[in-house]
């Protein structure tokens, strides 16, 4: 991010300064804001808020009079309860509920020292996680989100925490579309179901993974807006013929699970990295340089690219010279620039994409979402902004000094030679051919 | 177009919890109106009527052990209160004032469904309880209330300051009815409570001050302060008025003794050697008080006085300095050095302090001084543990040099 902004001075120059959005018809932040109105001056069943009408403001003012909030007399509605909704307001998160952070100071006596909101504990409070608070660090013991509670201790740890987020979309609805020649853009509501089931410690300045965690959570709906590029067959097609599309799955070839066997036996059953011996049926073999990266099969196959591992070792193996399909490479540099376009944090958006997307009737598709429950309307601004944000993207791509992918632009690359830049600008460029 | 059928669902499905006030059942229980439950009448204005339940008191009526009318004159108390053009009025031209609101924290929203006013009108105390039986009965509230505090030149309040008025005065500007208060004095009991009681009581809520001071003692018709939102909130919900009841004692009480207590302090500041105090912390508290009112003769007196003998060294200490302090003000020394000689016999650094500075710049008696300034030393060197007490130590070193220099010279 900060690299465009170095390559772009304009952006910081010649913007409007005030592009933040919020949506002021996001329910959660209607309802709230509803409430404080109600506070100040009774409503009365004829008047609008906002652009909300009569008929639809009546439902909310129903609500907050069954919660016994306020209550209705004649055709006014009075504010009734022993609290000063604005005060509850969080400028911090659109929802009011919070988890409270207790910190252990000896013996079984704790200090009071924030809150997060309830929503975005799970991937910063978890059990076992990292937490930096006023430069301070604290490892947490225990994480209660039903008692809206976590404790945690003082911790001088060497590594941080980052949770592996894995997002299963359940449902979807479009609200609008517009289809392109090698893409279809949706915006609409989805249903998705999040879930942090393992955290990776890193360690500190250098970044490296030095262990993984199991965190014991139950997943998290998500009921929010996004917007989705569905990537047309015709496009892949293209891509695929011209060598640069390496997002299919991999097919090991024919002799795959025969040559499976032999490589487990030539190791005797045993993890060449960590020297353990498993069931076999958990062994995995891995290819040492990435099975895509080779035009014919049998070369990728020999056994001298074959090593065994067990899954553990495999997983870290795999992170480590993970290939960069064009998809992926795509996906990272739209990621990157987007929080700038709509001015929202890193952490408001996420995109999520896949090979075999039920957004795209299996196809491959590219979805932003909100973080925020309803939605605020972040992916819907980069909706209207589409194709200003693919270009964006192909320019950080193809401005970008580096080889073959960096964090500046595609992501980083575990091993030279496997970046995703040329297919990643490739699928880009690909889209915007109308 | 957004869809907003089905709220409650939808905001489920988005992690509200919206129900925070307690989702209410409407409970089976019969309505009970207030006029079954409070004696009152309608008050009749051009917004309509408004329920009030009126209370008279005779002007000889005693609230615990202090009679409601002042027998006094209150013009130090309005000098107090910076309302110096008060002190001729008629008592009739104050209006005591407390009410009671559907909450305790404030906000545009905050209504005060209940407000209490008590005036002396011809022989006797007036009291009216304006009630809200519905928020849409506010416009009658306030007209009512204009009417019956019409000719008033002063609130009488407890806390009005800073709780009753901010939220009073809002109710007029949303209501968009002419604030009758604008025009008047207030003063506030709490802040004058504190200065004369809280050295003896630290509690210093109407509630403690009606025991400890007024002698008056609350039937169990009584309720929590606190509690009072919530019994509105239930009222206006189940139209039960049980609890309401409870309400228009606790308010009426507050009334009255807000009266009661204005005679007892107007009594007290205006001429405090003629009430019967045996508090040598209220004695003194009051002293200080005279003094910051200019009232220098009074608060010797009160300084003075033979309570102290019998108190704690503490606060005999205390009179003793504050004595010295107002006698040194006038530059009477011959009054003002025995008082130190005895406060410093009772241990007190700063009475030592005044001898030797005495000593050294008014009377030139260096070997007075030295040896009042030694016997500091001394005295400062068992008790210094702390960062304080260091620093007094360096002073009084260099006191003493500078004493042995001047002697040495002489």
């Amino acid at each position: 991010m900060d690299q465009y902004l170095a390559a772009h001075p304009e952006y910081l120059v010649d913007q409007n300064p005030e592009q933040a959005l919020i949506d002021p018809q996001n329910l959660v932040i209607l309802l709230q804001h509803i409430s404080c109105a109600a506070f100040e001056l009774p409503f009365s069943t004829n008047e609008y808020f906002g652009s909300v009408s009569p008929d639809d403001l009546i439902g909310f003012l129903e609500l907050l009079e069954q919660s016994g909030t306020i209550t209705r007399q004649g055709d006014s509605f009075y504010w009734l309860a022993d609290r000063y909704p604005a005060a509850e307001v969080s400028l911090r998160s659109s929802t009011p509920n919070v988890v409270s952070l207790n910190v252990l100071i000896g013996g079984n006596e704790t200090k009071f020292i924030g809150s997060v909101d309830a929503n975005a504990a799970r991937w910063y409070v978890h059990n076992e996680a990292i937490y930096l608070h006023d430069a301070d660090m604290y490892e947490v013991l225990e994480l209660n989100l039903e008692a809206g509670v976590c404790l945690l201790k003082p911790s001088q740890s060497e590594y941080y925490t980052i949770p592996v987020i894995s997002t299963h979309i359940i449902d979807f609805d479009l609200t609008s579309s517009v289809p392109y020649l090698n893409y279809s853009a949706i915006y609409g509501s989805l249903d998705l179901e999040i879930s942090i089931n393992t955290y990776q410690k890193k360690r500190w300045m250098t970044n490296e993974i030095i262990g993984v965690g199991l965190i014991d959570l139950p997943p998290q709906n998500l009921h929010s807006t996004g917007f989705w590029l569905g990537i047309s067959p015709v496009l892949i097609e293209d891509l695929r013929s011209k060598g640069l599309w390496r997002s299919d799955p991999n097919n090991y070839g024919a002799g795959w699970d025969k040559l499976r066997q032999k490589i487990l036996l030539r190791d005797s059953y045993t993890c060449r990295s960590c020297g353990t011996t498993i069931p076999p049926s958990e062994l995995h073999v891995h290819h040492v340089q990435p099975f895509k990266t080779f035009a014919d099969p049998a070369m990728a196959n020999q056994p001298s690219n074959l090593v065994t591992l067990c899954a553990s070792c495999h997983n870290k193996a795999e992170i480590s010279v993970r290939v960069r399909s064009g998809l992926a490479a795509a996906s990272y540099a739209l990621r990157s620039i987007a929080p700038l376009l709509i001015m929202c944090d890193r952490e408001d958006i996420s995109l999520l994409s896949e090979n075999r997307s039920i957004l795209n009737d299996g196809n491959p598709a590219i979805l932003v979402y909100d973080n925020i429950p309803g939605g605020i309307g972040l992916s819907r601004k980069l909706y209207d902004l589409r194709n200003f944000w693919i270009d964006q993207a192909i320019e950080v791509i193809q401005n970008c000094s580096c080889e073959s992918g960096c964090p500046a632009c595609v992501g980083p690359i575990g091993e030279p030679g496997y970046g995703g830049k040329t297919e990643g600008l490739a699928l880009l460029r690909g889209l915007r051919n109308d | 177009m957004t869809d907003w059928s089905n709220l409650s669902e939808q905001l489920k499905k988005l992690g509200v919890q919206y129900g925070k006030d307690k989702p209410l059942t409407v409970s089976a229980k019969k309505k009970i109106p207030i006029e079954s439950l409070v004696p009152g009448h309608e008050f009749d204005t051009i917004f309509g009527n408004i329920f009030s339940s009126s209370h008279q008191y005779s002007q000889k009526h005693q609230h615990g052990s202090v009679p409601i009318k002042p027998f006094s004159r209150y013009e130090v108390l309005c000098e107090w209160a910076q309302a110096n053009n008060l002190a001729e009025s008629d008592i009739s031209d104050f209006v005591f004032l407390d009410t009671e609101t559907t909450g305790l924290s404030g906000g545009t929203g905050t209504i005060p469904f209940m407000i209490g006013a008590g005036r002396f009108i011809d022989d006797q105390f007036m009291l009216e309880q304006f009630f809200l039986r519905n928020p849409s009965e506010e416009k009658a509230q306030l007209a009512a209330l204009n009417k019956f505090v019409n000719g008033g030149r002063a609130i009488v309040s407890y806390n009005g300051k800073s709780f009753d008025l901010p939220i009073i005065n809002t109710r007029y500007i949303i209501n968009q009815i002419n604030n009758p208060f604008d025009e008047m004095f207030h003063i506030d009991l709490l802040h004058i409570t504190r200065r004369v009681w809280k050295r003896r009581l630290k509690q210093c809520n109407l509630g403690n001050i009606e025991k400890e001071i007024l002698g008056f003692y609350r039937t169990n018709e009584d309720i929590p302060g606190y509690l009072v939102p919530e019994f509105y909130r239930n009222y206006v919900i189940n139209g039960d008025a049980s609890q309401i009841a409870n309400i228009f004692y606790h308010n009426e009480i507050d009334v009255v003794s807000l009266s009661a207590l204005f005679t007892i302090l107007a009594a007290i500041l205006e001429d405090p050697t003629s009430e019967k105090l045996s508090h040598a912390e209220d004695i003194y508290s009051i002293g200080r008080l005279m003094e910051s009112l200019n009232r220098e003769v009074i608060a010797e007196e009160m300084y003075a006085s033979d309570c102290f003998l019998s108190s704690s060294e503490e606060d005999l200490t205390l009179s003793l300095l504050s004595r010295a302090r107002i006698h040194k003000r006038n530059r009477n020394y011959s009054e003002a050095i025995p008082l130190w000689h005895q406060a410093f016999s009772l241990g007190s650094t700063e009475a030592g302090l005044e001898l030797a500075k005495y000593y050294e710049h008014n009377a030139k008696d260096y070997q007075q001084a030295i040896i009042i300034t030694t016997q500091l030393l001394t005295q400062a060197k068992s008790q210094t543990h702390n960062e304080v007490g260091q620093n007094i130590l360096v002073q009084l070193d260099h006191r003493l040099n500078r004493l042995l220099k001047k002697n040495a010279n002489a």
